[in-house]
């Protein structure tokens, strides 16, 4: 059955997570198609939680309403910290799926790091912060490179890093290693289980990619139908210390995927709202 | 989400009110700034005095004549000029070798303008209907040339490709797969090189060839006319938008769907 | 391109002027020998008028290209911008663009008389609505992911423009300047030999007038010359644009 949906929102969702209930979008505004509806999911603070489907189905444009980047439908709940989402909330950052186009190409990369702390922090502390988030992503010494100059998967890093730099509570990604080859996708991969365990921070990563989502998750929103719906929303009880090569070995791994992989190709399509 | 598109409905326009209603506004702007003396050049008359000339042009023979000569020898030159581009330029486009040896040369020639060329072709063809002809052919090739060469070059390496896993033969590959896929560009070619030939026309018969509308509006001019000369103003504009149009719509019914824009 | 390929599609145009050369003559009236251009060209150098006509035609066309530049960024960008400004503009401003510029140059005679302000009024009218056109197309390519990077990062919206969209600025003129900065030179040429209006157009003219043939090519190379800096230059802006963040139109989809 679909997760676990407590009617109150309870305090401790409060703290630094989202909660959806009843939430809805459609095309172009209020009036068009529904893209999706009936969402209902929390997501706890600190938890890592993959929004997981096929192309198409919606996954970008809910993580878009959760970053206050699409508008919700009527009657939507939508919240984060407790409040309402109307705009980007604070402590929120998006992480987009088009890192080449997402870095300003005229500034560098340390530049780029610095953007959205620019007169909100001082300069020294401005390149303070942003020196650590080149290290934790290990872009250190590229700091004075350009983006043109950088390969796919270091342009990722580098928008990780700007988002890292606002000291986020919560991190939305997009499909972020979906435009990668296979050996970066890992590297980065772990590199993000990493900065999530020293940070503690909430995510929520889009994905289309079945063993991406067990991988790296504690929670997966299987998102199927049209108007889209979850269809699953299960925990991953793998323990936390994940690897690449052991991880993807273990029973319970395989039990999942298969699992999951039912629930993705099955007929049925969405599970009704709660 | 999509509802079938008719091939009618291709043809036709969608009307943009914001437009219409934004150059209805200028216009009458314009008059109103002529007609309270705000602007008060002598030579600039407002849209209505101009208006008011155009029924007679329009009724006047000699100006069908005129017409008639600018627009024969536009489309002429341009069929020409067409012509030799996309052979010159399919041989171009499907020769390697030919391109590595012609490339920068032709480079240099095209970028000369065309009006430059204008007064050795004076003195070449002397100020006649030739001129014209050849002035307006030369321009309308250039367009063509670029555009077949490139869009028979540029055609994806994936589709010939293709091609050869299905045994097609080469004469097959070039008409069902080549030539098709460089439609697109070829019609674009076509398209700029239509403009320039009115345009080209029209500037040969101003400074060369004393026949057609660049001839007629010469001699608005030195009469002092400036509503008739507005006037030409405006048929000339209607008509490269008409051609344009034209164009634009016979191209659509004939490749709909074709090529790269 | 190699230096070497560059040269060897030199090779049909140097061994036309070569045979040019060998098998005519100075005297031919329509087809005098290159050797005979370069003596009337040296003539002109001599007695000053290459460098004043060759000078009045530069300084008319990069006056009458910042004009058009600037004029064309401020208008295109507003129409990039705000779609109701662009739906409204647009269909008068294509109407504009594909108006000859030999046809509109005669009011500008009407009106401002034989003058360099004539000349320059006029190529700026006939210049003017391509560089609209092309600024305002390639400031809509500017991604318009930026602007939700903007919004993620709690930009407000003066730094969105400060930060993001006016550093897109450069490029997107440099694009457009590609398009029309050629466009510029050649209504610069047209302009002077449709007024008569003293430059290397308009010299070009006057050879003709009086038979002085191998004046007349040796100008036309002198505009050659011309044609392939402009061109050089432009196309110079443009590697400079898509290094900076432009991007090309008609790119493959990525």
């Amino acid at each position: 059955m679909a997760g676990n949906a407590a009617p109150q929102l309870a305090n401790e969702v409060e703290a630094t997570g989202f909660q959806c209930r009843g939430a809805s979008a459609s095309y172009g505004g209020a009036s068009g198609a529904p893209i999706f509806e009936g969402v209902d999911f929390d997501v706890h603070p600190g938890e890592f939680v993959s929004l997981l489907g096929g192309s198409g189905v919606g996954k970008t444009t809910l993580l878009r309403v959760l970053g206050g980047l699409h508008p919700a439908g009527k009657g939507s709940q939508v919240r984060f910290a407790g409040r309402p989402v109307t705009g980007p909330p604070d402590r929120v950052v998006m992480v987009f799926q088009n890192y080449a186009a997402s870095l300003l190409p005229w500034r560098t990369v340390e530049s780029n790091v610095r953007l959205g702390l620019e007169r909100k922090v001082d300069k020294a502390e401005q390149h303070r912060r942003a020196g650590r988030a080149l290290e934790m992503v290990g872009l250190a010494k590229n700091a004075h490179y350009y983006p043109r100059q950088l390969s796919g998967g270091m342009q990722q890093r580098v928008q990780i890093a700007r988002a890292l730099v606002m000291n986020p509570d919560a991190l939305l990604m997009d499909e972020p290693f979906g435009a990668l080859d296979a050996i970066t996708k890992a590297t980065l991969q772990d590199a993000l289980l990493e900065i999530q365990r020293q940070t503690s921070m909430t995510v929520v990563f889009v994905t289309h990619d079945l063993d991406e989502a067990i991988y790296l998750s504690d929670r997966i929103i299987v998102l199927s139908g049209s108007p889209a719906g979850v269809a699953r929303n299960l925990r991953v009880d793998l323990p936390r210390d994940r690897d690449q090569v052991s991880t993807k070995a273990e029973p319970r791994y395989l039990e999942l995927r298969q699992e999951i992989y039912n629930v993705m190709h099955s007929s049925s399509g969405k599970a009704a709202g709660s | 989400m999509t509802a079938p598109i008719t091939r009618a409905a291709l043809l036709v326009p969608r009307v943009n009110l914001p437009g219409l209603v934004a150059a209805v506004g200028l216009l009458a702007a314009w008059q109103v700034l002529v007609s309270t003396g705000v602007i008060t050049f002598v030579f600039l008359p407002g849209p209505l005095a101009i208006a008011g000339k155009l029924p007679t042009l329009l009724g006047a023979a000699t100006f069908w004549q005129d017409y008639g000569h600018t627009l024969t020898y536009s489309l002429a030159g341009w069929g020409l000029g067409a012509a030799i581009g996309i052979v010159v330029g399919s041989a171009l486009g499907i020769s390697k070798a030919l391109r590595e040896w012609t490339t920068t040369s032709l480079t240099v020639l095209r970028l000369i303008p065309a009006i430059a060329l204008l007064p050795i072709a004076a003195l070449i063809f002397g100020l006649s209907a030739d001129l014209e002809l050849a002035l307006v052919t030369y321009v309308a090739t250039w367009p063509v040339l670029v555009s077949t060469a490139g869009g028979i070059e540029k055609v994806d390496p994936l589709l010939r490709d293709v091609a050869r896993t299905l045994r097609i033969s080469r004469l097959r590959e070039l008409t069902q797969v080549v030539v098709p896929s460089a439609i697109g560009p070829i019609l674009v070619g076509l398209r700029l090189s239509l403009s320039s030939a009115l345009v080209l026309a029209i500037v040969s018969e101003m400074i060369g060839n004393p026949a057609g509308l660049g001839n007629a509006i010469n001699m608005a001019r030195n009469a002092l006319k400036p509503e008739l000369t507005f006037c030409y103003i405006a048929v000339v504009g209607v008509t490269a938008v008409a051609l344009n149009g034209i164009f634009n719509a016979l191209s659509r019914v004939l490749a709909p769907g074709g090529g790269q824009r | 391109m190699t230096v070497r390929k560059w040269a060897r599609g030199l090779v049909p145009l140097a061994v036309s002027l070569l045979l040019w050369q060998v098998f005519g003559r100075d005297d031919s009236l329509y087809f005098p020998r290159p050797s005979a251009w370069w003596t009337a060209i040296t003539r002109q150098w001599a007695d000053g008028s290459l460098l004043r006509d060759t000078a009045a035609t530069t300084g008319r066309f990069l006056l009458a290209l910042i004009i058009a530049t600037v004029v064309g960024a401020l208008i295109g960008f507003a129409m990039a911008e705000h779609r109701g400004v662009d739906r409204s503009l647009n269909p008068t401003f294509e109407f504009l663009r594909v108006l000859p510029a030999a046809v509109t140059v005669p009011i500008f005679v009407l009106m401002l008389g034989y003058t360099n302000q004539m000349a320059v009024t006029a190529i700026v009218f006939a210049s003017m609505w391509p560089m609209i056109l092309a600024t305002r197309r390639a400031a809509a390519d500017i991604p318009e992911l930026l602007r939700d990077v903007g919004a993620t990062l709690q930009l407000t919206r003066s730094q969105v423009i400060r930060k993001i969209l006016l550093p897109s600025l450069f490029p997107a003129v440099f694009l457009a300047l590609r398009v029309a900065g050629p466009i510029t030179f050649v209504v610069t040429i047209l302009v002077e030999m449709l007024t008569g209006i003293s430059g290397t157009g308009s010299a070009m003219f006057l050879a003709q007038q009086s038979y002085q043939s191998a004046t007349v090519y040796g100008l036309i190379c002198v505009v050659a010359v011309m044609a392939l800096l402009v061109d050089a230059g432009a196309g110079g802006l443009e590697r400079l644009a898509t290094a900076f963040g432009g991007t090309r139109p008609r790119r493959r989809a990525a």
